[in-house]
């Protein structure tokens, strides 16, 4: 080694110490040499910096399985088995249910529902469940044999049925069965592999093979595993033959009938069998059927659900058909509404097609919950005068949505809150000055939906507070750590997320890290914002594993929040999660007490959704409603710098608490109305002076808006209309009504620390204004309205047409200094083209 | 498969599934296949004894991992090029530097990771397993089948161009 090379081995702690002592003498001498060590030292950091932030991939769950399997061991699952899990996900360990565990054998489906879970049956016949990274580690593997004969004759049952469903429900499987003649050279790569002892040669045939886009891919890994299994099969003399062969009458079906190797060909069918009783956390549940085929319809899937009325349905098992895998051509949500009473709290589990994201492309079904949407009716003025709602500021839907069709899908129309879409954009509304919490304005124009219509956009705006100029914050982090954050859009994406936030804390903010996952426990305590290395330190520390349990770690997280109390400051509990929540012993309605309890104690809470495949859309916005708190989706590491960085304060800091709106409409002006959007925040009239009922938060610089369609008195349009009254008389208007006002908007506050609200009044006119000489912010906030609505299927190309949407947004682009308008041209698009191609 | 191995087993991939993936990911510029090569190895690890590994794995396991890279493409080169020279190491690299979260990085940072993208793959091997993996040139020795001296020489002499780079730009 020359000197120079031997100088860079010093810097980089490369030297034996003997070379170290000798070094060091003569770098005495050569004092000079010093400076280059410093340099080749700091780049040395900056190589560690920038390569460590470089992503960590995963192999794909089945990939990760066929490791587990080698040399035979029974690693038990199956789709059907997967299907049902993704479908009894929340409450599956108490319950008693008859899903089949099969050989892991068959099409070795991994369903990213379970993305980091593996169903495993113990010695006994017991069905449990752990997180991939755990699945290999203990797990307790069963011969064939030993499987409990009612789990056996089960399973093979739905093998039957499965099988006999699959060749009707696939119509077009043109494309899948060209690769499906690759079939064998790629097994025989897979066989090699199996063996362990490399193949050179038909390793490179398989990966000349090896098909280029997502799509193909996942195929190819399947049957590199399938082969694995398969080998035995042909390879082995009949006398030697393993359990493994016996186990899986599918497996000969699975060399003698290649189509059915394909994956996204399978449909996941299931029964499932369970007790009402699960559901007793709920007066009413859907149950979407894993009926997806390959996720060309997702909203498909929901289309399909049943609902099950715990009070009329049966009190024993209560048995799912499986649905037929027709393609839906209807309106899925239409169906949805025929099933669903109006106003019930209810949820759908969705099951969709995973989408081929490149990463864990493998894995078929997933598992989100939405809560179903009923579109707000018209309702006629000199009936029902008065609409009240409480604002919403989260956002999270846009990202979710825009994570759909950035994945060519269109979003099913539950996961669609238009609210939320509007309200994902900025504003720039006139910024109210301190002594006034948030400034009003309204904008009455012409409908680009109806003919006649009227559009009513009313915006709030909160005031604006710098980072320099808010209060100290008192954070407490609440991670979730469990197996289901193992996966590139989640835990390291909170992680980023949260270093970024670091950056923007301050010597006096304090903060802690909590984390849950089976067990929790705190992981930073207290730490001054100055000490950023030591937060991020625990950051690096933190790794996915174990299951969920949220409850102890939400207590922890207030407990640390209030040791920490910053009197006037902003003390919050920061949940990061995909929301796949298992609360422990306390059931949700505790949790939100809970939640609620420390909101009143000035500890409010923010929720971050992360990842896909398992978020609990629904869960997660009803924590954070209760929270006082502030529920965002983020998707990308653009999302969280928005979220965390450019909207810091807004993220943080509540100005004004229980924000409600109340309109009454003059029925002089109006005949009819309907409110877009907000459909989960419609609050009875009389609570908008019960100081008692929580509503919506502003934080500071927020603003919110909201659209309301309104039908003139000169326009005809059929709303349903009750009777007669038999012992009162309608009402008739007042003086006030000929004032030719089109409404009175009240909105009621509180400051974040009081406990009686304010009251304002805003007065609206309609001045006959049209949507094309409207200003930019109306023009873009009812371009994102249509968007919604369309992707609801509320309103059709008639109505509104991608193309007019379009001219809408790029009219109301305005200054856009961060492209977020931009990017809402570009998922117009997207969904345009999606919708054409259907 | 014995209880113990088992578990053995599945630490080793918990440890070391994100980093050899990069790692190939990084030799191979595509993911999905860096996955098939990471699954092969781990499926040769299944086959070992613990014994004879442990205290070595991390070496064992980017040393397959890298000769199952080589023979792959040796073979696709041998197919494209039809001639039974075997490419050197420096041929069969061509490292794509994996997309990085720019925003994150500052632009030092930044820089040096479009330096060191254009460095010989035979250098950015070796700074990424002494940067990124943290391994030792002895280590790094073991990987790749070269002396130490040799190591010292790549990592410096990479080093030494990345900083004459960031001279010349700032």
């Amino acid at each position: 080694m020359n000197k120079k090379e031997q100088i860079t081995a010093y810097a980089l702690n490369e030297m034996t110490a003997d070379e170290r002592l000798a070094f060091e003498a003569w770098l005495k001498e050569h004092p000079e040499e010093n400076s280059e060590i410093a340099e080749i030292k700091e780049l040395a950091g900056l190589l560690q910096q920038g390569l460590s932030q470089e992503a960590l991939p995963e192999l794909n769950p089945s990939q990760r399985a066929s490791i587990g399997k080698s040399k035979r061991s029974w690693l038990l699952w199956s789709p059907l088995a997967a299907a049902a899990i993704v479908a009894l996900a929340i409450s599956l360990q108490k319950s008693e249910h008859s899903i089949v565990f099969d050989g892991g054998v068959d099409e070795t489906y991994v369903p990213p529902s379970v993305a980091g879970e593996v169903a495993y049956v113990d010695e006994e016949g017991n069905v449990s469940y752990k997180p991939l990274s755990q699945s290999i580690e203990g797990l307790e593997m069963v011969p064939w044999e030993e499987v409990p004969e009612e789990l056996k004759q089960a399973h093979l049952a739905d093998k039957r049925r499965a099988r006999k469903r699959n060749p009707v429900q696939d119509p077009e499987p043109a494309p899948e069965n060209k690769e499906s003649v690759a079939t064998p050279i790629v097994e025989d790569a897979a066989l090699s592999g199996g063996k362990g002892d490399m193949n050179n040669e038909s390793m490179t045939q398989s990966s000349t093979n090896q098909p280029i886009s997502n799509r193909e891919l996942p195929k190819n890994s399947n049957k590199a595993a399938i082969g694995n299994q398969v080998r035995g099969n042909k390879n082995m003399p009949a006398s030697k033959q393993e359990p493994e062969i016996q186990i899986d009458e599918s497996m000969s079906d699975v060399s003698d009938v290649p189509t059915t190797l394909d994956t996204t060909d399978v449909v996941a069918s299931f029964d499932v069998k369970f007790e009402s009783k699960l559901y007793s956390d709920e007066e009413k549940r859907f149950i979407g059927q894993g009926e997806v085929n390959t996720g060309k319809n997702v909203a498909g899937a929901i289309g399909l659900s049943r609902v099950f009325d715990k009070k009329t349905g049966s009190d024993g098992i209560t048995q799912v058909e499986p649905s037929l895998a027709v393609p839906m051509t209807s309106e899925p949500e239409a169906i949805n509404r025929d099933f669903i009473p109006r106003n019930t709290p209810s949820s759908v589990m969705l099951t969709e097609e995973k989408e081929n994201d490149g990463d864990d492309l493998f894995v078929g079904l997933q598992n989100e919950s939405y809560d179903v949407i009923n579109p707000n009716p018209f309702f006629k003025t000199d009936t029902d005068p008065l609409s009240t709602f409480s604002i919403d500021v989260d956002k999270a839907a846009y990202a979710n949505v825009r994570r759909f069709l950035e994945q060519g899908k269109m979003p099913p129309p539950s996961a669609v809150r238009i609210e939320e879409l509007i309200n994902y954009f900025d504003y720039a509304y006139a910024i109210p000055n301190r002594n006034q919490s948030f400034s009003a304005q309204i904008e009455v124009t012409s409908s680009p939906w109806h003919e006649g219509h009227r559009l009513a956009r009313i915006g709030l705006k909160g005031y604006e507070v710098d980072n320099e100029q808010r209060p100290p914050c008192n954070l407490v982090f609440l991670l979730d750590v469990s197996g289901s954050m193992n996966n590139r859009h989640k835990l390291p994406l909170v992680k980023k997320a949260m270093s970024l936030l670091t950056k923007q804390l301050r010597a006096d903010d304090s903060v802690a890290i909590v984390v849950y996952a089976g067990a929790s426990g705190v992981v930073l305590d207290a730490t001054m914002g100055s000490k950023r290395s030591a937060i991020l330190e625990s950051l690096d520390r933190l790794n996915a594993g174990g299951s969920t349990n949220g409850g102890a770690g939400i207590e922890a997280a207030y407990q640390l929040a209030k040791q920490a109390f910053v009197k006037g400051g902003i003390n919050r509990v920061i949940l990061a999660t995909d929301g796949d929540f298992n609360v422990g012993t306390s059931d949700r309605g505790s949790l939100i007490q809970l939640i609620e309890a420390k909101a009143k104690e000035q500890v409010f809470l923010t929720v971050l959704g992360f990842g896909m495949g398992n978020l609990k859309d629904d869960t997660l916005e009803q924590l954070a409603d209760h929270g006082n708190g502030f529920y965002a989706y983020i998707d990308s590491l653009e999302e969280a710098e928005k979220v965390m960085v450019r909207e810091l304060t807004g993220t943080l800091m509540t100005i004004a608490k229980d924000v409600k709106i109340q309109i009454e409409f003059n029925p002089l002006e109006v005949a009819s109305y309907r409110l877009v959007g907000y459909e989960n925040r419609v609050l009875a009239h009389q609570d908008f002076n019960n100081d008692k009922k929580d509503a919506g938060d502003i934080g500071a610089g927020h603003s919110v808006t909201a659209i309301y369609e309104l039908v003139p008195i000169n326009i005809e349009h059929d709303v349903p209309a009750t009777d007669k009254l038999k012992y009162q008389s309608q009402s008739t208007p007042s003086a006030s009504a000929k004032s030719g006002e089109l409404f009175t908007m009240k909105v009621r506050y509180k400051e974040p620390e009081q406990n009686s609200s304010q009251l304002l009044e805003f007065i609206a006119y309609d001045e006959g204004a049209k949507l094309e000489n409207s200003d930019q912010e109306t023009k873009f906030a009812i371009a994102v309205a249509s968007f919604g609505l369309r992707l609801r299927g509320e309103i059709n190309d008639q109505a509104s047409s991608w193309e007019h949407i379009l001219e809408l947004a790029q009219e109301g682009l305005g200054p856009d200094p961060y492209g977020d308008r931009a990017g809402f041209i570009s998922l117009v698009k997207r969904a345009q083209k999606l919708d054409k191609s259907r | 498969m014995h209880p113990k191995t088992r578990s053995w087993l599945a630490q080793a991939l918990q440890d070391h599934e994100g980093r050899l993936l990069r790692y190939a990911q990084s030799l191979m510029g595509d993911l999905d296949r860096a996955r098939d090569v990471v699954q092969d190895t781990f499926l040769k690890l299944a086959h070992q004894q613990p014994k004879q590994i442990d205290g070595y794995l991390t070496p064992w396991l980017f040393r397959v991992c890298r000769n199952l890279i080589i023979d792959l493409q040796r073979k696709e080169q041998r197919m494209m090029n039809q001639t039974l020279d075997a490419p050197s190491s420096e041929q069969l690299f061509s490292p794509k530097a994996s997309p990085h979260d720019q925003l994150e990085m500052n632009d030092k940072v930044a820089q040096v990771m479009r330096h060191l993208t254009q460095l010989p793959g035979n250098q950015q091997e070796v700074i990424r397993l002494k940067f990124q993996e943290e391994l030792s040139y002895k280590e790094i020795a073991e990987i790749t089948q070269l002396t130490e001296s040799n190591i010292g020489f790549l990592i410096h002499t990479g080093i030494r161009r990345i900083r004459k780079k960031m001279e010349v730009s700032s």
